[in-house]
């Protein structure tokens, strides 16, 4: 009966694991077939029916990469995240250790927070028009600026969050005590608080650059050519001559891999990032 | 003035207090500029224009007031209204298809073997990576005579697959497809960790007193997940109706207009016919919906926030 009882478990067990792997399958296949589309020979996609390619070949990143305009749009991508992320992380840390610390009533606190759920899901498609008039005036269309400023409203408010959050779990005893020992705000923020917060940096940080890496309507709606980043060219590919499967993929490569590492390795920040507001 | 906490505090004179606020406002000051300035400036702009006659080809700059002209003119123009039904169609099909299915998958996976970590670990990845770029990996996936779907899977159990990305239908489906499979991990996520927060003890004693797990379920886990399923459900009813980017990489609204969704058509109509008026009109009253859902969340999280 024991070893019955065992054997049922087991099996159970067993199943359990096939459906895991099913449905492991279906996550990972599209990402694996990316892969391999973007190291196939030219040409043979709709020529091979094959999923394996009868040989590897680089031929698709060199096609990207030529005449530079694949180095263009991954430098885009990579400025204007760096710059949003160093930017936001600084003045949205500041931000949201005032406001966690602040004088002010709580009503007017949860007003300022409400603004910044607000800008956080509001449908964004609502400031295009506005900018790009304000743009075009200032002849700043199709600028790595204009994206990064676009890309500043939505992050900032998302750190700001984001941190006021984490810096109300800060016990305010340490900096009562600091203040006792004559540490002015600056000093009790820059030498007390700010150490303990690094794990809130560091979400905020990941997060930050997740949403501007991958981020792609405002972006799209204030480049043409110059400035494009790495989401709005891949979606201009589909128009242009054909489709070009193998460099579409290539690009794609380019766009998911940095992200899907990211999530590999430092999935803990990204997804606390992700779920901020949904759960703590 | 709220200092009673402060005065509280013998060692803490006023005046420190007072010097505070003014860096209260200093540390405050760049944020609430970039917020004002980028997001709600703008948006105000956007407002007022919405009441104006200006197509961008016609003039550079505004061709009168037009009063609620473009309100009125949206709500009676039939391709708007397909492109709201099609936009609930895909609400209503993703959303709970995400949820029973993700929730699923956090009580498949949940456990602590290293299997099930790396499980839990790589469920999570299609959520992580730009939409832009599932699109356009899915209309590889999709083409009908070469891509896997077609040539591999379906091809395996007998049946012809369909034209997918070249018929109306099929190509809604396409779109709800790449919908869940996009966004069950964040349903996923959600659960698995209200999941760990269960008091295990109930779960216990409940066991003792012969609870099958479908009772242990439904009179324990569910009520006490609620919350969980309610914000999940805000979460991606709001971002189903905003999604843009999967839609666009995938199908670009057709064929003909078939797949064409809210934000898809207000990005048309601002960006390739610079319609800027009925543009900012329509986008408006898409605020006006999404407002309520919203401050549905806000009430939620402030009160998550309070029972803590």
């Amino acid at each position: 009966m024991n070893l019955n009882f065992r054997l049922l478990l087991r099996k159970t067990n067993l199943i359990r694991n096939l459906a895991i792997c099913i449905v492991l399958l279906v996550i990972l296949f599209p990402f694996f077939f990316l892969i391999i589309t973007s190291l196939r020979p030219p040409g043979e996609f709709l020529a091979n029916p094959n999923i394996l390619p009868n040989h590897f070949t680089l031929e698709h990143f060199r096609q990207v990469f030529s005449g530079g305009r694949g180095f263009t749009y991954l430098r885009n991508s990579l400025v204007i995240t760096s710059s949003v992320t160093l930017i936001s992380i600084t003045f949205g840390t500041m931000a949201g250790y005032a406001l966690a610390r602040s004088h002010f009533s709580p009503r007017l606190v949860m007003s300022i927070i409400f603004i910044f759920i607000f800008i956080r899901f509001y449908p964004r498609i609502s400031i295009i028009v506005p900018w790009f008039l304000i743009l075009n005036h200032f002849h700043m269309l199709d600028t790595v600026a204009a994206v990064v400023i676009l890309h500043l409203g939505l992050t900032v408010p998302f750190v700001v969050w984001l941190m006021y959050t984490f810096f109300r779990g800060v016990p305010i005893e340490l900096e009562e005590s600091a203040s006792i020992d004559g540490a002015g705000f600056v000093r009790k923020f820059r030498s007390i608080v700010l150490p303990l917060a690094m794990p809130g940096v560091a979400t905020a940080s990941i997060f930050t650059s997740f949403l501007s890496w991958n981020e792609f309507l405002l972006a799209s709606s204030v480049t043409r050519e110059a400035a494009k980043t790495l989401p709005v060219a891949i979606a201009g590919f589909v128009t242009d001559k054909g489709t070009n499967w193998g460099a579409m993929m290539a690009m794609s490569a380019l766009l998911v891999i940095p992200m899907i590492i990211f999530a590999l390795v430092l999935q803990k920040y990204l997804i606390r990032g992700m779920m901020l507001g949904a759960v703590k | 003035m709220k200092c009673e906490d402060n005065i509280k505090l013998k060692d803490n004179p006023r005046r420190k207090i007072r010097q505070d606020r003014g860096w209260v406002y200093l540390f405050l000051f760049p944020a609430s500029l970039m917020v004002v300035g980028i997001q709600l400036v703008p948006l105000l702009y956007s407002f007022y224009l919405s009441f104006q006659n200006w197509v961008l080809l016609q003039s550079s700059s505004p061709q009168g007031f037009v009063g609620l002209e473009n309100y009125k003119f949206a709500l009676q123009d039939p391709s708007f209204t397909r492109t709201i039904q099609f936009t609930l169609f895909l609400t209503f099909t993703t959303v709970p298809m995400q949820i029973l299915i993700g929730t699923g998958l956090a009580y498949l996976v949940v456990g602590n073997s290293r299997f099930l970590h790396a499980s839990r670990a790589l469920l999570v990845l299609p959520m992580v990576v730009a939409p832009i770029a599932i699109g356009t990996l899915w209309r590889l996936l999709y083409n009908d005579s070469a891509g896997p779907i077609n040539n591999h899977l379906l091809n395996l159990v007998g049946i012809v697959g369909p034209n997918w990305l070249g018929d109306s239908f099929w190509a809604k489906i396409a779109i709800v497809i790449i919908e869940i499979w996009q966004w069950t991990p964040f349903v996923f996520i959600v659960i698995s960790a209200a999941l760990t927060t269960i008091p295990q003890d109930i779960m216990q004693a409940a066991e003792v007193d012969g609870a099958s797990r479908f009772q242990l379920f439904r009179y324990i886990e569910l009520p006490l997940l609620a919350p969980a399923f309610l914000l999940v459900l805000m979460f991606r009813t709001l971002e189903s109706l905003l999604t843009l980017d999967s839609v666009l990489s995938l199908t670009r609204g057709g064929p003909g207009t078939s797949t064409l969704n809210v934000t898809y058509y207000i990005y048309a109509k601002a960006l390739r016919e610079f319609d800027l008026g009925e543009a900012s009109a329509d986008s408006w009253m898409f605020m006006a919906v999404a407002s309520v859902l919203i401050f549905t969340i806000f009430r939620l999280t402030v009160r998550s926030e309070q029972r803590q």
